[in-house]
């Protein structure tokens, strides 16, 4: 089998085989000059039956395919996807929604329960301040410091502090200054007056004193 | 309800046979939309029209096992339809699924490759190689063009499929195989030549 010389009429064999399923993919004028070809040229229709032949081999020869397998494992169209998509994306916003209302309503009992917290605190801490600053202004209630009064003129003794003699006290008036003394020290406390007489020092100063008279 | 009627009067219209070219794309063009629409008919109507030549290409392009051709033409279409909103129509569609089934077989290729217990399939093997393309054929004669094909090198016999069953022009095949359309031509009249050849051996 040969070739033909003319290779533009040989490109176009193939083209000849699209009209032939009613497919124009050549221009009436190409169409004609092939025919015009193709009726002098033996080499040119030995090539096309030949091209005819591998045509009919490859297409009778080509492995079926299951269409059916092929479909069902096709992606779903974009608009669809999206729309299911998109029915998620509402569904999940309405869930959202619907968890809101709760949610809002906790929020605002929990701000209510912060303002009655802080009102309240501020409420005990200003009655606590009140509380605090009126027991500063308590009136103070007056000590009574009761003084032995003791004559000027008596001369002091070292050792006592009342400055004055014992020889010079008789017992009824030293009774009553142990009394006095007694009732002293049952007053609240002040700070220990360093002029104050020891009360030990005066017990043996009495009790010496009785000694003596006796 | 009238678009899926559409749909089944559009697909069953056609023919069964390779098709190509303008009124192809029209169909195609008017479907796509469709599809991306969301309805679901018209990719059982694209699948249709285009699996039976993703096959034939499949098989020329020496995918050898029938479950292995038919796995391919799935992957092809799955990953075409996952890309099919990006479908800029500057080709055909089945020019455009051709390209993705190409590289789809060439990576598959290349995961054999790496498999050392794979059989790696070399332009070379293509006189021994066994593809899919090994169905009922009618006469002796197309017979004997279907073995001479099957001899023919893996870019050869691609080629040949492409502008002789599918007639798709020189430019589209050079677009699908990565080469520039006087490359392709030559591959053709070589795969002519070689074809020739073996019958007149």
């Amino acid at each position: 089998m040969r070739d033909c010389v003319n290779a533009e009429m040989r490109d176009l064999l193939p083209d000849v085989m699209a009209a032939d399923d009613g497919i124009s993919t050549l221009s009436e004028g190409d169409r004609a000059r092939v025919a015009a070809h193709l009726s002098v040229c033996a080499d040119c229709r030995a090539e096309l039956e030949l091209l005819r032949a591998a045509r009919r081999a490859t297409v009778a020869g080509a492995p079926a395919v299951d269409v059916a397998r092929i479909i069902q494992a096709l992606p779903a169209p974009p608009s669809v996807e999206r729309g299911t998509m998109g029915a998620m994306r509402s569904t999940r916003r309405a869930g959202q929604e619907r968890r809101a209302t709760p949610r809002t309503r906790r929020r605002s009992l929990w701000s209510a329960w912060r303002i009655a917290a802080v009102i309240s605190t501020v409420a005990v801490g200003g009655l606590s301040i009140a509380v605090l600053q009126d027991t500063t202004h308590v009136k103070e209630v007056p000590l009574v410091k009761r003084r032995v009064v003791v004559p000027a003129t008596a001369p002091a003794k070292p050792g006592l502090s009342v400055g004055t003699s014992m020889t010079d006290v008789d017992d009824a008036d030293l009774e009553a200054l142990l009394r006095d003394m007694d009732s002293l020290e049952a007053t609240p406390a002040e700070e220990p007056d360093a002029a104050a007489p020891s009360l030990h020092a005066l017990g043996r100063d009495v009790a010496a004193a009785r000694g003596a008279s006796t | 309800m009238t678009n899926v009627r559409q749909v089944q009067i559009e697909s069953e219209a056609l023919p069964a046979r390779p098709m190509s070219h303008a009124a192809d794309d029209a169909t195609d063009r008017a479907l796509v939309p469709r599809w991306l629409a969301g309805e679901e008919r018209a990719a059982t109507a694209l699948v249709e029209r285009h699996a039976p030549a993703l096959a034939r290409f499949a098989a020329s392009i020496g995918v050898r096992e029938r479950s292995e051709v038919d796995e391919v033409v799935q992957d092809t279409f799955v990953r075409a339809f996952h890309s099919l909103a990006e479908f800029r129509g500057d080709s055909s569609l089945r020019t455009w699924l051709f390209t993705i089934q190409r590289r789809l077989v060439v990576d598959r290729r290349r995961a054999a490759r790496r498999r050392p217990d794979q059989d790696e399939v070399q332009e070379s093997d293509a006189a021994t190689e066994v593809t899919a393309l090994d169905g009922m054929v009618a006469t002796e004669t197309e017979a004997q063009v279907l073995a001479a094909v099957q001899r023919l090198s893996t870019l050869q016999r691609e080629v040949f499929t492409l502008r002789v069953t599918e007639g798709l022009s020189y430019k589209e095949i050079a677009g699908i195989v990565g080469t520039t359309e006087g490359a392709a031509r030559v591959h053709y009249h070589n795969a002519v030549r070689a074809i020739k050849g073996c019958l007149d051996a």
